[in-house]
């Protein structure tokens, strides 16, 4: 059998090495504006895609987005996605608006048409108030829409993907149009 | 008690039908809708159809080789017809025979009166049933009312029937319940050319809408130099006059009705499917309604429509008239089932008569009843298959006393049944995100057109002093045309480019060509001649495409836009008892064709330019003087050398309303030879559009 004859100092000097590599860049990363969990063409094939919803949002609707109470970059991400909706983006006949919204406020928060599950948002949550409201959760994290934690996901580059979950949507008591359904990818 | 039972038993069924159409019609609970071009296109950034599987799609994901001809092209391209717009499309061929005469082939095949494309608007059949061709400047649509074009190349018989032998054009106009299009446009050019085309839309709240338009030109045709003297005399002056109304209603949530009629009258010098030059008329009309519901049990549409043509034809050396009269009732029922299968059966019921003065003894028809179905499967996220199976079963009629030198009997005309199998099968795999493989596989049929099988008319050719009695005849024993088709196509997005490359290779073989009764040898008895429609054997074709088209990235100061392409093709006719023309496939098609393009837009200048070369082809002539005594019926050979043609638009947007723009098409040479009929002249056009 093979043995590793590395001496355990170079080795931890090595592993220190590594540790402080990474400590750099997160620090670095820390000071650096975090990219959002959505773009703005998320956003905009967000609310497109909520045209297709059965009903469609109403003319007032908004749009919650929902991050962790007490986690600044999930609250900043909150505000940043929102931000992209900007005075609002068309929704079929309808122009959404959004603002961020703290999972621990939503259910004083009003009737959102839709919840943005944000950077680090309790997704559990966002998924329990929109199975209440029957409204739809939509995050940018694909692995808790195929884990039945979120309803809809998108993507919009380099090609615009758009994945719902049915089990998801139903126990929201949502529908979309039949021809949307035949050109997104369902789970 | 019998007479309760049953009428317990009627009011029982009436019940549960009426219970099974509410489950039916029992939308979501909002409005939706069929397919909304405008919102989906925007939503997946790229064209959707219905076109290749009748499902829904994103036109990255057809199992089919589809082009999208879009609005802003087809504004862009200047031209004033569509087989302008169709001619830049690479493994299209356009033939023009006149300035409102032109045919259409594609992968080859193109011929006068070519009857293997089956073209459409809005679904809604617009070739003419008599010899299963398009005149396409008879079609009754506004180039400003089509928000676009699709072009399947290859059989999609599965899907649309009969006739869908090389390819399918779909012509997808506005949607008056969402789409607000208002438009005049005026153009003037040379050829004495005059024109104008209107679109106007009235939406009532969000619930219904109807789109008017109308248009009409005049021009002077091309100068019919190398055409014999009879038939220049023949040649009358082309103008065209359209109206068309479309209207359609959400009358429930999910449930919308269309309802549409046009009428358009035309004459135009052009080459007849005989290659006889004549000067024709059509007065075509056509209603429809349609009604369309997004229901529990998928997308539900019902489709109903009939077609008029009073089509006429006057010539030095041949005249007549074909008057035609088609009905289609179409249901369909598109539903996905789970998260990964959509399947859509559909059923389609078509009758279509004829009656013509000289062409044909009593009428001639045919009934035709199908069945299809399709299976899509997501097999993965990123691979697709798709299989599509029709029946068609044809049964054809006839009235009247046929001539008794043609042989056939009225039972060989009541008997006449054909019954046909076609496919389409497709896998599509979105290998990564910026590759796209497509294998596709179909079966695709040509049915025998009423000319095929019910023309029935005596002439006589001149032999000294002698009159030889000629027989053409149609033949009600043709069988149908099939096509079969294999393809590999590879789409590869290049997004430092911000462009696309598509190339596809096929493999295309076409059993029991149909030749028509002006294409069949004579037969002489001693005292007649007869020609008699026959199948006559098959061709195959091997090609492949290869083009680029990109743009350069949105919000840059100017938009560039580029495309090239190149296709090839190679067919080998094995065809008997075949004189010329309209079965010499293998010289009638250009081997190597060549398209470029490009455009620029800054601010409100908009310049743009495409070019086609393509390579020799030979196209056939026949004239008032070739009847003779040796071959009966002859037409010459006009070998086209290669050529290019070029078309150019330079537009600019005079205010928030208004654009000018210039066009150019074929500017190259004053006249350019593009087929058998009078060489092509430049035109120019100037043309202001006002858009509210």
């Amino acid at each position: 059998m093979a043995k590793d004859h590395r001496p355990i100092g170079r080795t931890a000097s090595a592993l220190g090495t590594a540790v402080a590599v990474a400590v750099f860049i997160c620090a670095s990363s820390a000071f650096a504006e975090p990219a959002p969990s959505m773009t703005g063409r998320d956003v905009q094939v967000v609310a497109r895609a909520l045209g297709f919803l059965q009903p469609p949002p109403s003319n007032d609707a908004w749009v919650a987005v929902v991050f962790a109470p007490g986690d600044t970059a999930s609250r900043q991400d909150a505000e940043r996605v929102a931000a992209l909706f900007g005075t609002g983006l068309r929704a079929g006949h309808a122009v959404l608006s959004a603002r961020s919204v703290s999972a621990d406020a939503l259910a004083s928060a009003g009737n959102p048409a839709a919840l943005i599950a944000a950077i680090g948002a309790p997704v559990g949550v966002v998924m329990a108030a929109a199975r209440l409201g029957h409204i739809i959760c939509i995050t940018a994290a694909l692995d808790q829409v195929e884990a039945g934690h979120c309803t809809m996901w998108v993507r919009s580059e380099p090609r615009v993907e758009i994945v719902i979950n049915q089990a998801a949507a139903r126990s929201c008591d949502l529908g979309f149009a039949a021809a949307f359904r035949m050109m997104v990818r369902e789970l | 008690m019998s007479r309760t039972r049953t009428m317990s038993a009627v009011n029982r069924l009436t019940l549960l039908g009426t219970a099974c159409l509410a489950l039916l019609l029992r939308p979501g609970t909002a409005p939706a809708q069929s397919i909304d071009y405008g919102a989906s296109e925007a939503l997946f950034g790229e064209p959707v159809t219905a076109s290749a599987t009748g499902k829904p799609q994103r036109v990255s994901d057809v199992p089919a080789n589809m082009e999208i001809i879009t609005a802003d092209q087809i504004r862009r391209s200047g031209a004033d017809n569509l087989p302008d717009i169709l001619r830049f499309v690479p493994g299209l061929d356009v033939r023009r025979y006149g300035i409102a005469a032109a045919d259409i082939g594609v992968r080859g095949y193109a011929r006068p009166a070519n009857p293997r494309l089956l073209v459409l608007v809005n679904g809604q059949q617009v070739y003419l049933d008599d010899y299963g061709r398009t005149q396409w400047y008879a079609l009754p649509v506004e180039l400003d009312e089509i928000r676009q074009i699709e072009v399947v190349k290859g059989p999609n018989t599965a899907l649309f029937g009969f006739n869908a032998a090389s390819g399918v054009i779909n012509i997808v106009t506005w949607d008056p319940l969402r789409d607000r299009v208002n438009s005049v446009t005026a153009r003037v050019g040379t050829q004495g050319y005059r024109e104008l085309s209107a679109v106007g839309t009235a939406q009532v709240a969000n619930w219904g809408g109807v789109r008017v338009s109308a248009g009409g030109f005049r021009a002077r045709d091309f100068d019919p130099r190398g055409q014999s003297a009879a038939d220049r005399a023949s040649r009358q002056s082309p103008q065209r006059g359209s109206l068309a109304i479309d209207g359609r209603a959400r009358v429930a949530p999910g449930v919308e009705v269309v309802l549409n009629a046009s009428v358009v009258n035309l004459r135009a010098s052009e080459q007849a499917a005989t290659v006889y030059s004549s000067t024709d008329y059509y007065r075509t009309n056509a209603v429809r309604t349609a009604l369309t519901a997004d229901t529990r049990l998928g997308l539900l549409a019902l489709n109903f429509y009939r077609n008029q043509s009073r089509f006429s034809y006057q010539g030095k050396s041949v005249s007549g008239d074909i008057q035609d009269t088609l009905y289609v009732a179409q249901a369909s029922d598109t539903v996905k089932l789970g998260t990964s299968h959509t399947v859509r059966l559909g059923l389609e019921y078509r009758n279509s008569s004829a009656t013509a003065s000289r062409d044909f003894v009593g009428q001639v028809g045919y009934e035709v009843v199908s069945g299809s179905l399709m299976w899509d499967w997501q097999v993965t996220p990123t691979v697709s298959v798709t299989n599509a199976v029709r029946l068609d079963h044809f049964t054809l009629n006839q009235s009247g006393p046929l001539l008794a030198v043609s042989g056939f009997t009225a039972a060989d005309y009541r008997n006449r049944a054909i019954t046909e199998p076609s496919f389409n099968s497709g896998v599509v795999w979105h290998a990564t995100n910026q590759d796209t493989l497509r294998l596709t596989a179909a079966r695709g049929l040509q049915l025998p057109s009423l000319f095929d099988l019910g023309y029935q008319r005596a002439s006589s050719v001149d032999v000294g002093s002698f009159k030889i009695p000629v027989y053409f005849l149609g033949s009600p024993k043709l069988r149908a045309s099939a096509v079969s088709n294999l393809e590999l196509g590879y789409d590869r997005a290049l997004p430092s480019l911000n462009s696309s490359v598509r190339v596809s290779v096929f493999a295309q073989r076409t059993d029991d060509v149909i030749t028509d009764p002006a294409g069949a040898v004579p037969a002489f008895d001693g005292r007649v001649a007869r020609l008699v429609a026959a199948n006559t054997g098959h061709s195959s074709a091997i090609g492949s495409e290869i083009g680029i088209r990109g743009q350069s990235p949105v919000g840059a100061e100017g938009s560039l836009r580029w495309n090239l392409s190149y296709a090839y093709i190679s067919i080998a006719d094995q065809l008997a008892n075949t004189t010329y023309a309209l079965q010499d496939f293998q010289h009638g098609t250009p081997t190597h064709v060549v398209v470029a393009g490009g455009g620029y837009s800054v601010g409100k200048l908009e310049l743009d330019v495409q070019g086609r070369w393509q390579s020799r082809f030979r196209d056939y002539r026949a004239s008032a003087a070739a009847i003779t005594a040796a071959s009966t019926v002859a037409a010459s050979p006009v070998e086209i050398a290669n050529y290019v043609q070029v078309d150019a638009r330079a537009g600019y947007q005079v205010t928030e309303h208004l654009t000018l723009a210039l066009s150019a098409q074929q500017f190259i040479a004053q006249r350019l030879v593009q087929s058998a009929g009078p060489p092509v002249e430049r035109r120019l056009l100037l043309s202001a559009t006002a858009r509210f």
